[in-house]
């Protein structure tokens, strides 16, 4: 054993040490420190490459200059990250209730099922983007069309999969609610829709991202307001370091979302589950 | 409805070809019929609502004017359509190899695995699409700057399908193989990958309708060729006839792409059931 490992090894062992006393065990250090120090790892190694070969920071600004242009701008950022954040929320929420009205038809109405489901299946299978410019002449190039367009998108995963939810249901509980003679309705209200919390929850998770989606491709095809437009508008006068500083703070709010679904999803849990 | 509840709905070995679909077809004719009926009365309530309120044909054009622009820039649009369903193909092809092999690999090293995974759920969640100004500054106009755009966008829920089926394998299975002196090659080829295809068919499924949303978006912002860009086209001149004779070609290219990949996947699928 080289003086190296053992060096390593006199550090590590205090630090493992503590983590034992904290009742953390490695796997959860490793599912950690891991990923971050990739991502460390990645930063470092871009930061060098660029500035070693004095890369032209319009093709690819140095993490440092992403951060300084996200500090410094940062009250243009806001002032456009709010309209997508409005919109995206606006979206997914009408997206949501509609969402579950229609699988809620599909599932009670045999007519229903047979004859829409297949046909909103197929209209799922085109781009949704593409239906983005047909929403901005009906709509105007407002608010109006970038939440109707995130309604559209993230409609349909949450539809699927509540469908997929509430046909899901054991068909002893069914059975068993038919011979207590409860009606479809209490039928659907009492067992069908809490079988399906699950899948909703994940339909609501690809629907979030989605719906953001949506208001971004919204803002980049007609807008003057948003991350969107002002990823547009970087990349028209070539600031490479506001586009990515944008994006930054795009994916921040795409993880805090999803962080919020997924909160959402395990409070929900808890509470029928306790 | 007595023929759904045939036993011989499903294909099972004993049951001649012929006799199943004869037996099935009444059953299949209807639920073919109603979607379509369905379909037909929308589009009738279409027609007569857009003549009877008169409302202006850049809203909402009425499905014969759709049909008949359909067919005087029907060359226009194959035209168009061509670049799309390459660039489309491409990034898909590019996708799938890419996802497979990559995540063949990261699944064999725990510690790839800890350090990549967590990396590649972000970017699964991260709204890619904002990237696409980037790739047309990065990477130009041109076609492949288009299919280099839908890989990216296609290209991780394909990997994550690949190690999650790939984690998936029966572990006993794993184990027999290796007690029967079977070397890692043969345990991959003959356990490991056939219990992944399920999960990497679904995942290709994701990717399918990921790598054409990629083409078209990648269209959209360089706007040179495609589909996309004839969407966007008539969107500016207000020639909804056309953008919605486009999107209803754009459904088709879709639905051509994925039943290739339906196809390949029942080929895949038997084989490996007869072995």
């Amino acid at each position: 054993m080289t003086d190296a490992t053992l060096g390593v090894r006199k550090v590590w062992q205090p630090v493992q040490s503590r983590l034992d006393m904290a009742g953390i065990d490695m796997s959860t250090v490793r599912a950690f420190a891991y990923p971050t120090l990739f991502a460390a790892g990645l930063l470092i190694l871009w930061e060098f490459l660029v500035t070693y070969f004095d890369y032209p920071a319009v093709i690819l600004p140095a993490p440092s200059l992403v951060w300084a242009a996200l500090i410094d701008r940062f009250d243009l950022i806001w002032f456009h990250t709010v309209p997508t954040m409005r919109d995206s929320i606006a979206g997914f929420l009408i997206a949501m209730v509609l969402g579950v009205g229609f699988a809620a038809a599909i599932t009670i109405n045999k007519y229903v099922r047979d004859s829409l489901y297949p046909l909103l299946v197929t209209v799922q299978l085109v781009p949704k983007v593409a239906w983005t410019p047909l929403f901005i002449v009906w709509a105007g190039i407002g608010w109006e069309s970038r939440m109707s367009i995130a309604t559209f998108i993230a409609f349909f995963p949450i539809l699927i999969s509540m469908v997929a939810g509430l046909q899901s249901t054991d068909k002893s509980l069914v059975r068993l609610c038919t011979s207590l003679r409860a009606s479809s309705w209490q039928t659907f209200w009492m067992v069908r829709l809490p079988a399906s919390i699950p899948y909703f929850f994940a339909g609501c998770k690809i629907a979030i991202t989605l719906a953001v989606i949506g208001v971004i491709v919204a803002e980049f095809i007609s807008s003057s307001e948003g991350l969107g437009f002002l990823i547009l508008l970087g990349a028209s006068n070539f600031e490479t370091d506001l586009i990515l500083a944008s994006i930054t703070v795009l994916c921040l709010m795409g993880l805090a979302f999803y962080g919020v679904v997924q909160a959402a999803d395990v409070y929900t849990n808890r509470w029928m589950f306790r | 409805m007595t023929v759904a509840q045939d036993p011989s709905n499903s294909l099972r070995p004993g049951v001649r070809l012929q006799e199943f679909i004869i037996a099935n077809a009444a059953d299949w004719g209807l639920r073919l019929a109603q979607p379509l009926l369905a379909a037909a009365v929308l589009i009738g309530l279409w027609e007569l609502g857009v003549h009877l309120t008169g409302v202006s044909k850049v809203i909402l054009p009425a499905p014969s004017l759709v049909a008949s622009t359909s067919f005087q820039f029907f060359s226009l649009m194959i035209q168009q359509a061509g670049p799309t369903f390459w660039a489309a193909i491409w990034g898909i092809l590019a996708s799938a190899v890419l996802g497979i092999v990559l995540g063949t690999i990261v699944s064999y090293s725990k510690t790839v695995m800890d350090t990549i995974y967590p990396t590649v759920v972000f970017f699964q969640l991260i709204p890619k699409v904002a990237l696409a100004p980037v790739f047309v500054l990065w990477f130009g106009k041109e076609i492949e700057a288009t299919i280099l755009f839908s890989v990216f966008i296609a290209f991780f829920p394909v990997l994550v399908a690949t190690i999650s089926g790939l984690n998936a394998t029966n572990k006993t299975y794993e184990r027999m193989g290796y007690s029967f002196m079977a070397s890692r090659m043969q345990v991959f080829l003959r356990i490991k990958f056939p219990f992944a295809l399920p999960f990497i068919f679904s995942g290709l499924r994701l990717g399918v309708t990921f790598g054409i949303i990629g083409v078209i978006l990648g269209e959209f912002v360089s706007a040179e060729r495609g589909l996309g860009y004839l969407i966007m086209f008539a969107a500016e001149n207000f020639e909804t006839a056309l953008l919605l004779s486009s999107i209803v070609l754009l459904l088709g290219v879709g639905i051509l792409i994925f039943a290739m990949l339906l196809v390949i996947e029942a080929i895949v699928m038997s084989i490996y059931r007869v072995q």
